[in-house]
């Protein structure tokens, strides 16, 4: 049996071993034709198992178990900690080998699944952002996925309930921003989660809560959305036949009320378990009652709180109040798997306190980061909380972070305004003429989407002032006093324009526009303040004394010239960078063929490299298109627009827009931004005659790059 | 098979005996193999490159098996082997339905952490009820049980890695009598699995799966955009890592001809064989497990010299189907 040859070289040499045994090139005969996680299982003690049930059944061995190698697990340890740390440090083999060099990392991150290897797991659960980036690069599709791999190996052991908004995470976007693989990986590591001897049904709810919240997400499926809520409903009480019928039937009813009676009972029905009637039900009491928990605090606690901290006079004082019912919300999303109640808390008492105070103190800094990521993977589809972050990292002294937080949201978030204004604004006290560029950009998408957006004008005047477009800067102005005529800001760029101008009556047409507008609105202190300034001009003017004007311009922020060093936000800078190039046309000249990207992915890539195959969505399945109702219907619509003659392309067209009415009519009560958008870009395309198909290839862009992975900083 | 320059002198038997036994009989079965075309063994010597000792070409080999033969399930490529470029092994297509037979190690299911529960549950349920295992309907839970058990499993299936199987019909045509033999020592040893159980003193739980060609026909049907242009195909040495338990089987014209398994308990030259072919790969659905056991015992080719021994008496057992009296050879 040549496969203790490989056992004597791991003991000697115990990485090049681990190689060998990873690649293919150990001698491990009979063994060579399993995988190396299964030979091991083979050779190594029992007692290294990470579980190792004793079967029904199972003969007893006539032969006892040797402890010849019983030293081997600590060598494997030793040698696959050196080598996922060394590989991970390694640049990547050719395009050809990726595939083979993909599964060897998928097959080690087997290995501390399987077997107690302590080393090289506290090396995983260090640095978790690092190894997700590297094994990120390396995910060629959903089943050749060493993040996968990497996430089985933390949810197999967990000590506490740190990991638990990831999981939860996984099951509502498996599909989307991740292959449909984690859905399952999400709900297996829920229920590995620590258990509660005074709540033992807690990893059973938040399974169930967390197919509650995918399936509240996907409520425009209809019937298919209840049905995979039933379909994965089923599996978990296969998994779990710690509960009689009886009690299911009251548990499942409890958590799935917020849903309805009618759709709880058709649940309960694809799971055969009709709902009790109601006359069976205990007198005096809901059984479902017995399962509720009931949230920590009501609105008027946090009302209370955010007020407290208003009226605080020191970030210590604030924190006092915030921090006691921030920790309890925690603890009932712990418990519940409900978010709803920590993440609207945390953003009313987070924002309140960083509107107040810098974030100076370590101590409450680093907490309420943890708290803000936290609200950032159990509900990132609100721009709330990425603006709370953006404020935190502004408020904490990053400026430059939160200038990443505000692309990420630009990209994920193509209606939302205010992260546009913001980061132009960021862009534009950045003085430099790249960034000018970018603000400007930014800033004609705000004013394309509300043509009436007064910061949209203002910062627009500002630049125009900067590069001395007098008629753009006056006209910005103007049009941020037309639409707020007590706005100071309008009114001192206004001013601006004029006196930068120079040209003859300008500086007395300044300083009478500034004396009305403080005239009419008192108190406007930049105004009053500028007022000045100009009519100290004139005197010196007068009196023949010369002054320049760009003497008044606000200097160049300082604060974001120190380089970043965190390698987990140097990651995130990165992957913001390698947004735009994707975008870019022409990013890639073919489509490979040894990846399977997800379904966004695969069309981003079909766009930049102008491959309009009829048969790309035929690729994906139907789950995986319902996913994506606007993108598919937006792509099937461009690839008309690029195949087919006008008659075929007006009923495509006629499809799209009737498609788009019913978006819009729901989206005008809860996402009114959202209906805009889809008008505004549908119009633009529409108008675009002959370059239609380019217009609509990058508002398709635009969508597909929002359906992406958190940032790493979110991972760490 | 025709080897490029650098693997000709490693695939002698004068560079490979001194190599050890293992390499010595993976050497040959390169020298005999007559089912890879002209086209996969260019495409394999790319991929393989110039590799200078056995080590390497071991090496390269399972990157290639990984790459184009044990692809991820979501990969719009099929495995090589049921490609047109493969078609030199591939089996007639229009065989009639006939039920197949794989043996299965659950072994893993029972140690990985986040599947272990499930399958313990499932296997307390069913090991002793292996006519429950049989039936088309059992009560809602044991249903669900069941399917959980198998959803789960085949999410650990992540390759579509081509399945080795057989035809029931060689082992009697009887199921039912079937299961009630030790089913699995007698697969192991008749399927030339020498890899199980492991080692001494850890029995391995195994399933035995049954399934029909007209589900292999309609897997690959479903899956036409990955380019298979056939369902069954007989093994080749490139469809799977090297192992001296894995002989070439002479080719015969028409594509009638499978691959034939090394028999662990055969004592003589074998007159028939066991048949042996690849077939496209499906998802297991619950009705596919026909019974669960142990394999406990080691087979009788634990030595390098047991194992040269009896592959030299397959080999010569090959020799002597009719036209194929020159293929391989006894190495002394």
């Amino acid at each position: 049996m040549s496969w203790q040859r490989w056992a004597d070289a791991l003991r000697l040499a115990p990485r090049q071993a681990v190689a060998d045994l990873l690649r293919g090139a150990a001698d491990v005969s009979p063994f060579e034709r399993v995988a190396p996680h299964e030979f091991l299982l083979a050779v190594l003690p029992r007692n290294s198992r990470n579980v190792s049930p004793a079967l029904l059944g199972e003969p007893r061995s006539a032969s006892a178990e040797t402890d010849a190698s019983a030293d081997l697990p600590a060598c494997l340890d030793a040698g696959l900690t050196d080598w996922l740390l060394a590989q991970r440090l390694a640049p990547l083999p050719p395009a050809g080998k990726l595939g083979a060099y993909a599964a060897q990392v998928c097959e080690a991150l087997q290995w501390p699944l399987y077997f107690a290897l302590p080393q090289t797991r506290a090396a995983l659960q260090a640095e978790r952002a690092l190894w997700l980036a590297w094994l990120g690069a390396l995910t060629l599709s959903a089943y050749r996925d060493p993040e996968y791999d990497y996430w089985q190996v933390l949810a197999a052991q967990q000590a506490d309930d740190q990991l638990q908004s990831f999981w939860q995470s996984f099951v509502v976007e498996a599909g989307r921003t991740r292959s449909a693989r984690y859905l399952n990986l999400g709900l297996l590591a829920l229920a590995k989660l620590p258990l509660s001897e005074d709540d033992s049904l807690r990893n059973l709810r938040l399974q169930v809560q967390a197919l509650v919240n995918r399936y509240q997400r996907r409520t425009g499926w209809g019937a298919p959305a209840l049905e995979e809520l039933a379909l994965l409903l089923r599996g978990v009480v296969a998994r779990n036949p710690s509960l009689n019928a009886a009690h299911y039937r009251t548990f499942l009813s409890a958590l799935l009320a917020p849903l309805g009676e009618d759709k709880t009972a058709s649940v309960l029905s694809m799971l055969g378990m009709n709902p009790a009637p109601s006359a069976q039900r205990p007198a005096g009491a809901n059984g479902s009652a017995v399962y509720k928990l009931d949230p920590p605090g009501l609105a008027t606690e946090t009302d209370e709180a955010v007020r407290a901290v208003r009226l605080s006079r020191s970030l210590a004082q604030a924190w006092k109040v915030i921090r006691p019912l921030l920790v309890a919300h925690e603890d009932f999303l712990h418990k519940s798997g409900d978010a709803h109640y920590f993440v609207r808390t945390l953003d009313m008492c987070a924002r309140a306190l960083c509107r107040k105070y810098p974030l100076r103190d370590p101590e409450i800094q680093s907490r309420l980061f943890q708290w803000i990521h936290l609200a950032l993977r159990v509900d990132a589809d609100d721009p709330r909380r990425w603006m709370l972050w953006e404020l935190a990292l502004r408020q904490a002294g990053h400026p430059q972070r939160a200038q990443w937080v505000l692309w990420e949201m630009a990209r994920r978030f193509p209606d939302d305004l205010a992260c546009r204004v913001e980061l132009a604004r960021l862009l534009v006290a950045s003085r430099s003429p790249d960034d000018e560029v970018q603000a400007h950009r930014l800033l004609q998408q705000v004013l394309q989407l509300e043509p009436d957006n007064l910061h949209a004008h203002s910062t627009l005047a500002q630049l125009a002032i900067r590069r001395r477009d007098w008629s753009q800067a006056l006209t910005h102005a103007q049009q941020g006093l037309r639409i707020d005529p007590g706005d100071g800001t309008s009114a001192v760029l206004l001013a601006t324009a004029y006196a930068w101008r120079e040209a003859p009556g300008d500086l007395p047409a300044a300083i009478d526009h500034l004396q009305r507008f403080v005239t009419r609105y008192p108190g406007q202190v930049n105004a009053e303040g500028y007022l000045r300034t100009l009519l100290q001009r004139q005197q010196w003017a007068a009196q023949g004394r010369l002054s320049t004007y760009a003497d008044d311009e606000e200097p160049a922020r300082a604060d974001r010239v120190s380089p970043e060093t965190d390698p987990v936000w140097r990651a995130f800078a990165a992957s913001v960078r390698a947004g735009a190039d994707v975008a870019a046309p022409g990013a890639a000249a073919t489509l490979p063929t040894d990846r399977a990207p997800l379904l966004p992915q695969a069309l981003q890539q079909a766009v930049a490299c102008n491959q309009w195959d009829a048969d790309l969505l035929e690729r994906f399945d139907e789950a995986a298109r319902r996913e994506f109702p606007l993108e598919t219907r937006l792509w099937q619509y461009l690839q008309t627009l690029h195949a087919s003659a006008s008659g075929e392309r007006e009923r495509a067209k006629q499809a799209m827009q009737t498609w788009l009415d019913a978006e819009t009519r729901a989206a005008e009560q809860d996402a009114p931004s959202w209906a805009v958008y889809l008008n505004k870009r549908w119009a633009a395309l529409n108008a675009a005659a002959d370059a239609a198909l380019a217009v609509g290839a990058e508002w398709l862009n635009d969508l597909l790059d929002r359906h992406r992975p958190l940032p790493a900083p979110l991972f760490a | 098979m025709n080897l490029s320059p650098p693997l000709q002198p490693l695939a002698s038997d004068a560079v490979a005996s001194p190599a050890g036994a293992a390499i010595r009989c993976v050497a040959a079965n390169f020298r005999w193999e007559r089912a890879v075309s002209e086209a996969r063994a260019d495409e394999y010597h790319a991929y393989v490159g110039a590799v200078a000792t056995h080590r390497d070409w071991k090496a390269e080999h399972k990157g290639y098996v990984d790459s184009f033969v044990h692809v991820p399930k979501d990969l719009p490529r099929s495995a090589e082997c049921f490609m047109a470029v493969n078609g030199q092994a591939h089996l007639k297509d229009q065989l009639d339905n006939a039920l197949l037979l794989r043996l299965e190690s659950l072994g893993h299911l029972f140690n990985q952490p986040l599947a272990s529960e499930i399958a313990n549950i499932f296997w307390q349920r069913f090991f002793n009820y292996p006519k429950d295992l049989k039936k088309d309907k059992l009560s809602d839970s044991d249903e669900a049980l069941r399917s959980e058990f198998v959803t789960q499993w085949n999410a650990q299936r992540t390759q579509a890695r081509p399945m080795f199987a057989t035809f029931l019909n060689d082992f009697g045509g009887d199921l039912a009598a079937l299961i009630k033999s030790d089913w699995p020592h007698r697969l192991r040893d008749r399927l030339g699995v020498t890899h199980y159980p492991g080692t001494a003193g850890k029995p391995l739980p195994v399933a035995l799966m049954c399934y029909t060609v007209d589900e292999v026909r309609q897997a690959r049907l479903t899956a036409a955009r990955k380019g298979a242009v056939a369902g069954f195909t007989r093994p080749t040495v490139l469809d799977a890592e090297l192992s001296a338990a894995f002989i070439p089987a002479p080719l015969l014209p028409g594509g009638a001809s499978y691959g034939y398994t090394l028999d662990l308990a055969g004592v003589g030259v074998p007159a028939n064989f066991t048949p042996e072919l690849l077939t496209f790969p499906i998802e297991y659905q619950p009705r596919h497990i026909k019974a669960l056991g142990f394999i406990s015992r080691e087979h009788a080719l634990q030595e390098d010299d047991a194992m040269l021994a009896a592959r030299n008496r397959h080999v010569q057992g090959l020799q002597q189907l009719p036209g194929c009296a020159d293929f391989g050879e006894v190495l002394a």
